[in-house]
């Protein structure tokens, strides 16, 4: 029994009401404009969820139970923190305020079409980082992380707003009636992220000759309109293919570079080779890397899968992404996203995201059961 | 202030010291309107070109969009006879076989959407192949466009 992936689509876009209904109840509490710019329902190796959740100034979990059970985890960054307490004028009492008006907000629009309503408890700093983990509901080392950013005007600051609903919460949502194993047949999907990022990262390190550390890896669904959101405004460099077979899609294969030069320094071993040479190599690398990757789907239903010659890019990466999303968006409301970031020494990060044709997502679904398969032979 | 301004989205304002942000336009178009002698002023960041039919993001179309926006400067005093406009954005950063000349059909799909509401289009930076960030002063009908690699540019 297949998952129902229009029912994740319209999980997703529940969630992202409930995130703007959570940036609308705070914007009422602050007075400041508050957007809510990304929200997502990710799958995340478990083990990885820490990181995915981000650096965090200070994390506040907030359980809830009733129409949805789960938890809250609101991560804050240093400027919003700041921000809010500054506004509100109540020290730390601040944050758990946000908290709760936040989460208040999110559950509103999931009791809005139920008849059981949801309670929320009272906001919890979380000290224990671990705890984010232990508490987390999981399915085969998946972990199941509905998450908005919340961004106010006029700072830089974003709060991060995870909710992790209960497996039996999630999968009443996502799992057509009695389909016993649906859930998991999701889960599975986070296997296509950890092989795909897995190979990413040996190639660039094999290509490159420096260290390649896998930062982590994740599938998101997604709303076309908040694509865009899963990078940030600075300039990447980058690569960019169709593949075309049992699964077509679009690759972003992009570079970031914390100092200029880098890049080329890394491939060539001059930061001031000509932008000709290094787009030549960029493009090179991305092929090598996209075909490395796209090769173990194809294997994993014993067939090919063919890659496109690359468009490089150099641009602020939302623009790269907006550009994606939108050829997609007169075809799908919400999409997967197949996401690995890697870092190649110190001064430059890898970010791939892999955006398989939603027309195809029974293919992506079979090749997921396969790695999962073959993961589990091997462990 | 700084108001953000996220994609499939508007905000409209009448805060003389306001400036309405949006960033990572790729083949997406910004919208500026503004009625100078109210000085309410709208920047919506539409993703494609035409809604089929009622939609539940109106945001992320160029005509659903410009007529929610439209609706709510009226409604903080704009007077629709003095909307004037400006347009940026509709790139074609990439030669994808999927999603066929969206960011030129967004141009024109903002052209028209413009002219049948009867708002005049003062200016455009549209089309090319890189990306936009745009600021829109609404009380001096200032848009700013920044690109990677690229002086600013204000229309």
């Amino acid at each position: 029994m297949r998952v129902d992936l229009d029912a994740v689509a319209s999980f997703s876009r529940t969630g992202d009401e409930g995130g703007q209904r959570a940036a609308d109840s705070l914007e009422t509490l602050t007075g400041i404009p508050a957007n809510c710019q990304l929200t997502r329902t990710a799958l995340v190796d478990a083990d990885g969820l820490s990181v995915f959740l981000g650096d965090s100034w200070e994390r506040i979990s907030v359980e809830f139970d009733g129409a949805l059970t789960g938890r809250a985890v609101l991560s804050f960054d240093e400027a919003f923190a700041n921000h809010v307490e500054d506004e509100l004028g109540v020290g730390a009492a601040a944050l758990p305020e946000v908290a709760n008006i936040l989460t208040s907000g999110f559950v509103d629009v999931w009791a809005a079409d139920d008849e059981d309503t949801i309670e929320i408890e009272p906001p919890d700093r979380l000290e224990d980082e671990h705890r984010v983990v232990q508490d987390a509901a999981v399915i085969d080392d998946c972990a199941f992380v509905f998450e908005s950013q919340i961004v106010l005007s006029s700072t830089q600051g974003t709060c991060r707003f995870a909710v992790l609903p209960d497996v039996e919460s999630f999968g009443s949502y996502v799992t057509e009636p009695d389909a016993e194993f649906a859930l998991s047949d999701l889960a599975n999907h986070i296997q296509v992220a950890s092989v795909s990022a897995e190979a990413v990262s040996s190639h660039l390190e094999m290509m490159t000759g420096t260290d390649a550390t896998l930062v982590e890896s994740h599938v998101d669904f997604v709303p076309v309109e908040r694509v865009p959101s899963l990078l940030d405004d600075a300039a990447y460099e980058g690569a960019i293919f169709e593949s075309e077979g049992v699964v077509d899609s679009v690759i972003a294969i992009l570079f970031d570079e914390t100092e200029p030069g880098a890049v080329a320094e890394l491939l060539l071993g001059d930061a001031d080779a000509g932008a000709e040479m290094a787009e030549s190599a960029v493009s090179e690398l991305g092929n090598i890397t996209a075909s490395g990757f796209i090769d173990q789907w194809a294997n994993a239903l014993d067939t090919t899968i063919d890659i496109s010659t690359p468009s490089h890019v150099r641009d602020a990466g939302r623009a790269v992404l907006d550009t994606v999303a939108a050829a997609y968006g007169e075809r799908a409301d919400t999409i997967a996203v197949v996401n690995a970031t890697i870092t190649l020494g110190p001064d430059v990060t890898c970010r791939v995201c892999t955006f398989p044709s939603p027309e195809d997502a029974d293919q992506l679904a079979d090749i997921a059961d396969n790695l999962a398969a073959d993961a589990s032979e091997e462990s | 202030m700084t108001i953000r301004v996220g994609v499939a989205d508007w905000r409209v304002t009448d805060d003389d010291d306001a400036v309405l942000v949006t960033s990572g336009l790729g083949s997406c178009v910004a919208i500026a309107v503004r009625d100078a002698r109210s000085g309410a002023g709208g920047l919506l960041h539409a993703m494609l070109p035409e809604a089929d039919g009622p939609v539940d993001t109106p945001a992320k179309y160029v005509d659903s969009g410009l007529d929610e926006m439209v609706s709510a400067l009226l409604r903080l005093g704009a007077s629709p006879s003095s909307l004037t406009a400006k347009l940026a954005g509709g790139s074609t950063m990439l030669d994808l076989s999927i999603g066929d000349s969206v960011g030129s059909r967004n141009v024109s799909a903002a052209e028209r959407a413009l002219a049948d509401a009867d708002i005049e289009l003062l200016a455009s930076e549209t089309g090319g192949d890189s990306g936009r960030s745009v600021s829109f002063s609404p009380s001096s009908g200032d848009v700013t466009i920044d690109r990677v690699d690229a002086e600013v540019h204000v229309i």
